[in-house]
Order: structure tokens, then C-alpha cells, then sequence
């Protein structure tokens, strides 16, 4: 099958699990679209997981880019548990301060999990100027997850059971809990990633042979690097605020539409990165809330399903 | 060709087999000679009985599979096969806040000497009293710590299965020093069988007669008002608040759910099967409650605003645009433990009697709970 193919076979794809998703479960269609639960809790859903499948993907295709390693990821450089220990800080301090109806506002864990999540792409942007092997960034990431990942442990273990409870679900990821106005810094942000994406398409290309082709175009791998710690941490961090820690989508994603394409080139993956980022969030969100019929399953478990076998899948087939 | 099976050695292993779990899953095949059990009004998870030298008690794992936990006996005989002897009933750890409750509820709190975190404990008797001050914190931050637990040197342990990993521990450290009564009375369907377990604490202190008293009027204020609740209209319940978008619905056999019934309330479950809650998303779970009556157990948010700021799209909900919507805080102390978990589980009387005036919207004497403003 030709590229044009299978992207248009994959756009299409996209547009029938955007369709299912929106589908409504009892309700007729007309009474349906013009109701509450449409506007004020199905279409905000199904916008947010096809927005944070998009962003996801973005910033797991600039991270691999960044490091120059298929395996990076926002869980790689320390992104996630960033923001992971954002939130439980902060359900720590409402249980230990009292104020519990202060912290349970909506806006706090968003605000929380981008705190932690920018903390850790602050320390990686003061870093990754001292550093001049790429592995010892990754590293810290790492390294950085370690510590923010035993401070929840500890977190946890001392907040009350509420809390606990409280946090483990925000671990859990979901698109249910996604505002309608939510979607404007979502999209916004995903769209400044695309933009840095679109911008640069080229000279990270570049990148990808190696810092001296950077310098040898004129072009400061330093400032390549800002850039994509930048738009990949920022994505990520927003997707995490909003939606929890979404797993397994930056990393396959882009392998997926490398696949499709057959090729490293950013002009041919920004597309089918988007598309196929999008198009596992929508299916794990239609099976989330499907698959069991009274029920609703977590997302970054039904991802992680999906994800394993299908990473598996592609590395055993032949090229 | 095949050799035939041998079927008459496939059954016999068969047997042997079904023999050694049947053995292992339920030690004691033969009960005590003479003994007579003394039936439970609705606890399903212990039962106590007496011969005439000796009383007893067993307990269960959970009310599906009945799988014995320990037999343990007082009385005149020095042994009795597969049952362990209780000898002392002073140096008590008690790990869960409901069965201390329930040992200060039958005077004995001065015999605690460990539990589980002092913060828990919201027993009226207790809480800020020197005798909690006094109680060794043998898990203050989670799991239980070992060597606390041995250096303390009880001389018998309450505690309630949560994890097999610290049940083993804390029978290794038992293991010829002193009994370890599994009381699993959180997996007791009914509101009652739960509190029926004073009974067997009343048996482990020796104060059968007392305990069974009171249990007696718990249940009797119970039935009436479930009685009384039978004759009236039945208004919409739902229960308990989303986190994250996800909401945890009560099944239809569970505990809270009982409760509603009981108080005349038609509980909104999503599931009618099964003793749980199901997670569900906030379509589904708003679907089903927006026109809820009344709503209650809303966790941590004792307000209208703080459950609009946790999610804004519960503002339509009829119980809520009715003002009907309640928080179990009110006795709440400043450490954040909550009389609601313990004292509502030793007395669902209380509990049920709190739940009948909110769901028939007489709502002036409330014990546990208040309304969010």
C-alpha cells in the first residue's frame, strides 16, 4: 500500500472512532446534540482526548527527537512524575492544613500537576546547558523520577485515606473530568507545540544526524534543544494537568507513524503522529466507557492494553 | 494405542485431594462435643456457642466463601481440638477504630495497650483521653511496624484482614505468644451484622451478657424505624462525590445502600447486583442522578460551593438546586478523625436514624449528619 494510503486510511479511521465516540448511548441522535449532557460533559470528553492524543504524540515525537531515542517519553524525562508529585503535594497540604474544601477546587490539580511539571523543566533547561552528553540529560530525568516518585510514596503513606483515594485517581487519567473552557489552554498549547513542530520541522532533521550537522547549517544545537525540551515538556505537562498521567501514547505514536511513513522526516510524522495520537486516545476512551456497561474504565490502563501488545507487535514484524 | 485412565486412581487422588483443602479451608470438621451455637441476627462472619464447660467462637473470612479464620475457646478444659484457648483478656491490640470503639463501648478501654493510629479513633470516650494517649501507634503512617508490635508483648491481637502480606507478619510474630482474632466485620453486608460483632468482643472480654444487651437494643431502635420507614413515600437517593471525573456508585447490595432502603429511600445504584461500588464516568453517573431527591455522603466537601469548585457540572442536580444535600462531618474532630466511621458502625441505629429524617426531610435533630449550605 501506497503512504497516501495509509494516511488517508488512518485519517478516516480517526473521523470513525471520533464519530463512535460522540455517538450517543440512549438518547436519540436530535435529542442528543442539542443536549446538556452532550455540550457540557460528552463533547468536552471526546475534544480533550482527541486534543491530548495530538499533544502527546507531539511531544512524544520531539522528546525521541531531543534524545535521539525512540524510547524517550514524558515519563522518561521526568515530566510525569513532576506533576504526580505536584498533585499529591497538594492533597497532602489540604489534609494536613485542613483546608480540604479549599484544595478540592477543580483548578487546583491542573495548577499543582503544572507546577511540579514545569519544576522539572526548569531544572532540565538550567541543565541541559551544562550537559553536553545527551544520555546524562536523560539521566537526570530519570534520576528525577526516582526522587518525585519516592516523594509520593512517602506523600501517600502519611496523607489520609480520602486523599489517598483523591490522588489515586487523578492517576488513573481520565477525559471525563475535562471543562469545556479546559479545552482552550489544552488547544492552545497543543497548538504553540505544533507551531514550534512546523517551524523547526527541518532543522531537526538536522538534529537527528547529530549536533555537529546542526552546527555545520549555521544553527545552535543548544537552541534546538530549548526548543524541544520546550514544546514537548509544555505539552505533556498541559495533557497531564488536565487528563492525569496519560501513558503509552508519546511513546508509540510516533513509532506508529514512522511506520506509516517509513521515514525519521518531521514534515511526513507531524501529521500521522497527530492522527495516530488521536486516534488511540479516542479508542481507549470509546472502550473505557464501553466495554463494561455499568462501569468506566480507567484510560491509561485500556492504553496500556492496547499500547504493549501493539509495540510488540510492530518490533517483531519485519521491516 | 492409548492406554485406558486409570479412573479408580484419578478419583482416589481426586479425593485425597478434595479431602486436604476441605481440611485445610475448615479445620474444625467436628464442632465441640455438646456445643450449641447461638444464631446471629444478621452477622455472617463469627458465631458464638457454649457447651457445658466450655463457650466459642469462630470467625470467617468474607460471607462468600465462609473460609474459617480462627476457632478460639475459654472455659474449664485445658485443650480443645482446633480451637486455641483465650487465657488473658488485658494487654489487648485492638488495629481496627470500629473494635476499639466497640471495646470502650463495653468499658474495657483501659486493656488497650496498641493500635493501629491514635488519629482514627473518634470515639467519644477516647478521643483526647489519657487512656488513647497511653496506647502504643503500631502503624501511625501505614504499614503495620513489626517490631513495635513484638516489643509490646500483647496478649491477644484484634485485627481485621486488609492485606495478606501483614497478616502473615503479624502471625509470625504471634506464633506461640499470643492469639490473633481476624475480625472482618467491614465485609458484613447489613448495617446490623456489622454491629453484631459487639457480640463476639463482648465474648473475647467475658462480657457476653452485656454485649448481647446492647446489641439487642441497637437492633430493636433499628428494625423500628426500618419498619416505620416501609409505610412512606420513597424519594430518590444518590450518594458520595466524583473525583477526577470518575465517580464511585454504590452497588445495590451494598452497605449505604441497605441503609436507604431501610430508611424508606429508593438508593440511585447503577448496578443492582453485587456488595461493591462500580467507578463510573460523570455522563453515565450524572444521568442517573440528576434527578436525585436528595443527596448524601458527600466526603470531604461540607459545602454547596466546594462541591460546585469540584465540579461545576453537579450544579444542576435536583438535590442540590433543592437544597437537600448532606455531609457526614458534623462531629468531625479537629484531627480529622470522624465519629461517622466508628460510632456509625457500632451504632446504626444512630446512623439509620440520621438517614430517615434527611430522606423524609425532617432534618432538625441530626447526630452524624448536617446539611451543606
Amino acid at each position: 500500500m501506497q503512504r497516501k494510503q495509509y494516511i488517508l486510511l488512518a485519517t478516516l479511521a480517526l473521523a470513525a472512532l471520533l464519530l463512535v465516540d460522540l455517538w450517543p448511548n440512549d438518547l436519540s441522535l436530535k435529542a442528543f446534540w442539542g443536549s446538556e449532557i452532550f455540550i457540557e460533559l460528552r463533547l468536552p470528553r471526546v475534544i480533550s482526548a482527541m486534543i491530548g492524543g495530538i499533544a502527546l504524540g507531539w511531544s512524544g515525537l520531539m522528546m525521541q527527537t531531543l534524545f535521539r531515542n525512540p524510547l524517550a517519553g514524558p515519563f522518561l524525562i521526568g515530566i510525569t512524575p513532576g506533576a504526580t508529585f505536584g498533585v499529591a503535594l497538594t492533597t497532602y497540604l489540604g489534609s494536613s492544613l485542613g483546608l480540604n474544601e479549599a484544595l478540592s477546587h477543580m483548578a487546583i490539580q491542573p495548577l499543582a500537576a503544572l507546577g511540579g511539571a514545569f519544576l522539572v523543566l526548569g531544572i532540565q533547561l538550567a541543565l541541559h546547558k551544562k550537559l553536553t552528553q545527551m544520555h546524562s540529560l536523560l539521566l537526570v530525568g530519570l534520576v528525577l523520577g526516582y526522587f518525585f516518585g519516592a516523594a509520593v510514596d512517602i506523600i501517600t503513606q502519611t496523607a489520609q485515606a480520602q486523599q489517598v483515594k483523591q490522588f489515586v485517581m487523578w492517576g488513573m487519567g481520565s477525559f471525563d473530568r475535562v471543562l469545556l473552557q479546559e479545552l482552550i489552554p489544552l488547544g492552545l498549547t497543543t497548538l504553540a507545540g505544533g507551531l514550534i513542530l512546523i517551524y523547526h520541522k527541518h532543522t531537526f532533521n538536522t538534529y537527528l544526524l547529530g549536533d555537529i550537522h546542526v552546527e555545520s547549517a549555521g544553527k545552535s544545537a543548544k537552541s534546538i534543544r530549548t526548543w524541544l525540551i520546550l514544546g514537548s515538556a509544555s505539552m505533556a505537562a498541559v495533557v497531564t494537568a488536565f487528563c492525569g498521567p496519560i501513558s503509552f501514547v508519546g511513546l508509540i505514536a510516533p513509532h506508529i507513524s514512522r511506520k506509516i511513513n517509513g521515514s525519521e522526516s518531521h514534515q511526513k510524522n507531524i501529521f500521522t503522529t497527530a492522527i495516530t495520537g488521536a486516534s488511540l486516545t479516542l479508542a481507549a476512551d470509546i472502550i473505557a466507557n464501553n466495554a463494561i456497561p455499568n462501569s468506566t474504565l480507567p484510560v491509561n490502563a485500556i492504553l496500556s492494553i492496547i499500547g504493549a501488545p501493539l509495540v510488540i507487535w510492530m518490533l517483531a514484524r519485519k521491516p | 494405542m492409548k492406554r485406558p485412565a486409570n479412573t479408580p486412581t484419578i478419583t482416589a487422588i481426586l479425593m485425597a485431594l478434595c479431602f486436604f483443602v476441605g481440611c485445610k479451608n475448615n479445620p474444625n470438621n467436628h464442632d465441640p462435643k455438646g456445643v450449641v451455637w447461638i444464631t446471629n441476627a444478621q452477622a455472617m462472619l463469627f458465631r458464638v456457642g457454649y457447651n457445658q464447660t466450655d463457650s466459642f467462637l469462630e470467625v470467617y473470612n468474607d460471607p462468600k466463601s465462609k473460609q474459617l479464620l480462627g476457632a478460639f475457646f475459654w472455659g474449664k478444659s485445658s485443650t480443645v481440638k482446633g480451637y486455641q484457648k483465650i487465657q488473658f483478656r488485658n494487654k489487648i491490640v485492638s488495629l481496627s477504630a470500629i473494635h476499639t470503639g466497640m471495646l470502650a463501648e463495653l468499658g474495657q478501654a483501659k486493656s488497650i495497650v496498641g493500635v493501629e493510629s491514635q488519629k482514627y479513633i473518634a470515639h467519644p470516650a477516647l478521643y483526647q483521653s489519657s487512656a488513647l494517649k497511653a496506647m502504643t501507634e503500631l502503624a501511625p503512617n501505614g504499614p503495620i511496624i513489626p517490631e513495635k508490635l513484638a516489643n509490646l508483648q500483647p496478649k491477644l491481637l484484634i485485627g481485621y484482614v486488609f492485606n495478606i502480606q501483614e497478616k502473615n507478619t503479624i502471625e509470625r510474630i504471634a506464633k506461640n505468644h499470643f492469639p490473633v482474632v481476624w475480625a472482618n466485620n467491614h465485609l458484613e453486608p447489613h448495617p446490623l451484622g456489622r454491629a453484631e460483632w459487639i457480640v463476639a468482643m463482648g465474648w473475647l472480654l467475658g462480657k457476653s451478657k452485656e454485649s448481647t444487651a446492647l446489641f439487642q437494643q441497637i437492633a430493636k431502635e433499628y428494625n423500628e424505624i426500618s419498619q416505620k420507614a416501609q409505610h412512606t413515600p420513597k424519594p430518590t437517593v444518590m450518594m458520595n462525590i466524583p473525583y477526577n471525573g470518575q465517580w464511585f456508585v454504590p452497588q445495590g447490595q451494598s452497605y449505604m445502600t441497605q441503609f436507604i432502603l431501610d430508611a424508606g429511600g429508593d438508593p440511585i445504584t447503577i448496578q443492582g447486583e453485587g456488595s461493591g461500588s462500580n467507578m463510573v464516568g460523570l455522563e453515565k453517573a450524572l444521568q442517573a442522578m440528576k434527578q436525585a431527591d436528595v443527596w448524601i455522603n458527600t466526603d470531604l466537601c461540607n459545602t454547596q460551593r466546594c462541591l460546585k469548585d469540584m465540579e461545576p457540572r453537579v450544579e444542576n442536580i435536583k438535590a442540590l438546586k433543592n437544597n437537600r444535600v448532606y455531609h457526614f462531618n458534623k462531629k468531625i474532630n479537629p484531627n480529622g478523625s470522624n465519629p461517622y466511621w466508628d460510632m456509625g458502625c457500632i451504632y446504626p441505629n444512630l446512623l439509620l436514624r440520621d438517614i430517615y429524617n434527611i430522606v423524609h426531610n425532617t432534618p432538625e435533630s441530626l447526630y452524624f449528619y448536617d446539611l451543606c449550605p
